[in-house]
């Protein structure tokens, strides 16, 4: 057998090798948070799955390689999926690029079309493109639309097959009345709190059509403005000694526009404190400031130009808590501290940065203001908490209004840390903490500190020439040696 | 094993000894040093504190800089006549294959961890770097690199000269670099996804997302296990002709 048979037969066992590596593939995932690994919740959900699943996987093909990677590791997950079911999911994968029967079907299915750039021979092309699924659980249907590359995989699969697979949900009660929102101006909350929940408005009137309290897992208390009476705050607290659980998001500190004068924010008060004071929970007369803070605009003759605002504080610093897992930074509109003096096993769940103030109130908003290091002497201010005293839970938040959209015109798109503090919380007081792992789940962000404009040259000229004169100074090291040598060459020859 | 060793640090050697070496991590170092921290898609422009843009650079210009460290290997040798004196004595064609093809990792394993600096400033610009994903990113530029080296170590075999055996690694290179991809872009079904699979970006990005897959680990090293068979095929066909 000559070199070149040789050699052929070798390549051809190389190929073999390949195709059985991609018949019998290992999969290992060395990211932080393992963004590409099926999560302690997806399994919970899918033991559970009585019925078998379908879920059929509407994905182009030849796309770029962007989506050809997505793709290629949806379909891996979807493979872990049924391994983890136990043979209750089934799948289905259509190339809806490939006739147009087949892109009529997706579409029928509820899976839109959309474009995507492709590099042609000489030209960028754009190719229409298909990446849904539906996923069909008894008679109930549920369908992901687009799964886009770069965006969480793991927790819209998982999150529809919850929604269909188990029907039968407990209720998260919001209390109506009282100047509380309503569910209609949290509709972003209200998408996620329906996976796992039925959420009603639920009155503490006696004679109210409403669900009795007791039939509540979790009672939701949405700062109440209007008074409450005795009769009101018993309902409440009997509710909470018989093992309740209460969510309490409320503004101490409230934004008064003044009318034509200067706005203020005022301290306010409420039954709702007394009672909390009764369980050792405390809101301080304080409003909280942050270096860490979000902007508002200021008109400027024609322009609007962005300031940064230190009473809507940032906070990034979490518990080691389920609540509070995998958020990344919460954003608050006046928030006033939040103290505990009980027994219970009390959790501050978001504190304040390193570089935070309280300020009592009232407080005459001053836009002109000049802060300085010295209004900043504050560090870990508790915004919100959680309680525990033997089967009851409650957690407290020193804002009331952290995940409302609004209403109408007013309605905004709310920060979703906000959003999934809430929906964290629900899941927590409910013990139904399936979903929690997976919704901060597929956030890779790790952003740069802030930094001085010096410090940001330093970085970017250090790493630019330091590699450079490592290597240079080596050459220069070598170079002497040799030198050295040849001396002392010339030196025996001599 | 210690013949192999030897050649690989006597070709190391010749490297450095030559002004080669130098001026390729220089390159290398000023083009990912510029595109990663200074201009364009750089780090601070990104505002992440990951490595991503040094990867992306770092998958080009390796690309380029691989023919040119492994044009001379063996066309060099070849010209000169050094080739035969190196045949004649106790090592077999693998050991010299093999002996060559790791010096060529020992020098790009020393321009990547050269780079290092830029992992510490990253560590320290970011809380919470995702470490498990940057030391992926590396291993798959070390498996690329590997594939291209064994590529050009092979084309080098091909020739006496180191421009044809540079433009032949180019080629190639090209065809597994970007041409495959495109190719699987503009097919559907099965053909698509067998150029898909060539195609070096595609193992390449899967990995620098922080996933090892033996799938592409499988592709990188059948890749560098069959440009180091044809290279000894075409030393020993030398001998048989």
């Amino acid at each position: 057998m000559n070199s070149t048979t040789k050699a052929g037969l070798f390549l051809l066992f190389l190929l073999l090798v390949y195709i059985a590596a991609g018949m019998f593939n290992l999969r290992l995932d060395f990211t932080s948070d393992k963004r590409y690994t099926l999560s302690e919740g997806t399994k919970e959900v899918l033991v559970g799955l009585e019925d078998p699943l379908t879920v059929k996987a509407y994905f182009s093909e030849g796309l770029n390689a962007e989506f050809e990677n997505h793709r290629r590791e949806v379909l891996n997950l979807l493979q872990e999926y049924r391994e983890l079911a136990g043979g209750n999911v089934e799948i289905e994968v259509i190339n809806p690029s490939e006739s147009e029967e087949l892109a009529n079907s997706a579409q029928e299915a509820g899976i839109p079309p959309f474009q995507t750039g492709s590099q042609g021979r000489d030209k960028l092309e754009l190719q229409v493109a298909y990446f849904g699924m539906v996923l069909e659980y008894a008679d109930q249907k549920e369908v992901i639309q687009v799964l886009q590359p770069n965006q969480p995989i793991e927790y819209p699969i998982t999150k529809a097959i919850k929604k269909i697979a188990f029907p039968n949900k407990p209720v998260v009660g919001l209390l109506s009345g009282y100047g509380s929102p309503s569910i209609k101006s949290i509709p972003q909350a209200n998408q996620e709190v329906l996976i796992n929940y039925q959420l009603q408005e639920v009155s503490l009137n006696s004679d109210s059509t409403s669900i009795p309290l007791a039939n509540c897992a979790v009672l939701a208390v949405i700062n109440p403005t209007d008074s409450m009476s005795a009769a009101d705050i018993k309902a409440i607290d009997s509710y909470y000694e018989n093992g309740g659980k209460v969510f309490v998001a409320y503004s101490k500190a409230a934004l008064n526009q003044g009318g034509q004068g200067m706005p203020t924010i005022e301290a306010r008060n409420h039954a709702l404190e007394t009672w909390l004071s009764q369980k050792g929970i405390g809101f301080e007369s304080n409003v909280i400031t942050d270096a860490m803070a979000g902007e508002i605009m200021i008109p400027q003759g024609f322009f609007q130009i962005p300031m940064r605002f230190h009473y809507f504080p940032i906070s990034e610093r979490f518990a080691q808590h389920p609540i509070t897992a995998d958020l990344k930074g919460m954003i608050f509109q006046f928030i006033a501290p939040v103290n505990y003096s009980g027994q219970g096993v009390f959790t501050p769940l978001i504190l304040s940065s390193q570089q935070s103030g309280k300020e009592p109130l009232p407080v005459y908003i001053n836009l002109d203001r000049q802060w300085t290091e010295g209004d900043f002497k504050e560090n870990g201010l508790v915004m919100a908490a959680a309680l525990e005293e033997g089967e009851k839970r409650l957690v407290v938040v020193g804002n009331g209004d952290f995940f409302l959209n609004g209403e109408g015109q007013q309605q905004q798109q709310i920060n979703p840390d906000n959003v999934n503090f809430f929906v964290n919380s629900l899941d927590w007081l409910a013990g139904n903490t399936s979903l929690v792992e997976l919704r901060g789940k597929g956030y890779t962000s790790v952003p740069i500190k802030k930094l001085e404009e010096s410090q940001v040259r330093l970085y970017r000229y250090a790493n630019f020439l330091l590699p450079i004169l490592l290597l240079l100074g080596y050459r220069v090291m070598r170079y002497q040696a040799a030198s050295r040598k040849r001396n002392k060459w010339k030196e025996m020859v001599l | 094993m210690d013949k192999i060793w030897i050649i690989a640090k006597r070709e190391l050697k010749t490297f450095f000894d030559s002004q080669i070496a130098y001026i390729m991590l220089t390159l290398f170092l000023g083009l990912t040093g510029f595109f990663t921290w200074i201009m364009i898609s750089d780090v601070f422009s990104s505002g992440q504190a990951s490595l991503i843009p040094f990867f992306n650079v770092a998958y080009w210009s390796l690309f380029f800089f691989i023919p040119a460290i492994t044009m001379k290997m063996f066309a060099e040798e070849k010209r000169s006549g050094t080739l035969e004196l190196l045949l004649t004595k106790a090592v077999s064609d693998w050991q010299v294959v093999l002996g060559k093809f790791l010096s060529v990792l020992m020098l790009i394993a020393i321009a990547l961890s050269l780079s290092i600096p830029y992992y510490i400033s990253i560590t320290y610009l970011g809380d919470g770097v995702d470490h498990g994903t940057i030391w992926c990113g590396y291993l798959a530029l070390m498996l690329m690199s590997a594939a291209y080296a064994a590529i050009g170590i092979w084309t080098s075999s091909l020739s006496n000269n180191q421009i044809t055996a540079f433009l032949l690694a180019l080629v190639i290179g090209i065809l597994f670099h970007l041409m495959f991809g495109m190719v699987a872009g503009e097919l559907s079904g099965l053909p698509s996804d067998v150029f898909y699979q060539l195609s070096t970006y595609n193992h390449f990005s899967s990995m620098v997302r922080g996933v090892i897959d033996t799938r592409d680990i499988a592709y990188f090293v059948a890749l560098c296990l069959g440009a180091l068979v044809l290279t000894e095929a075409a030393l020993t066909k030398r001998h048989e002709a």
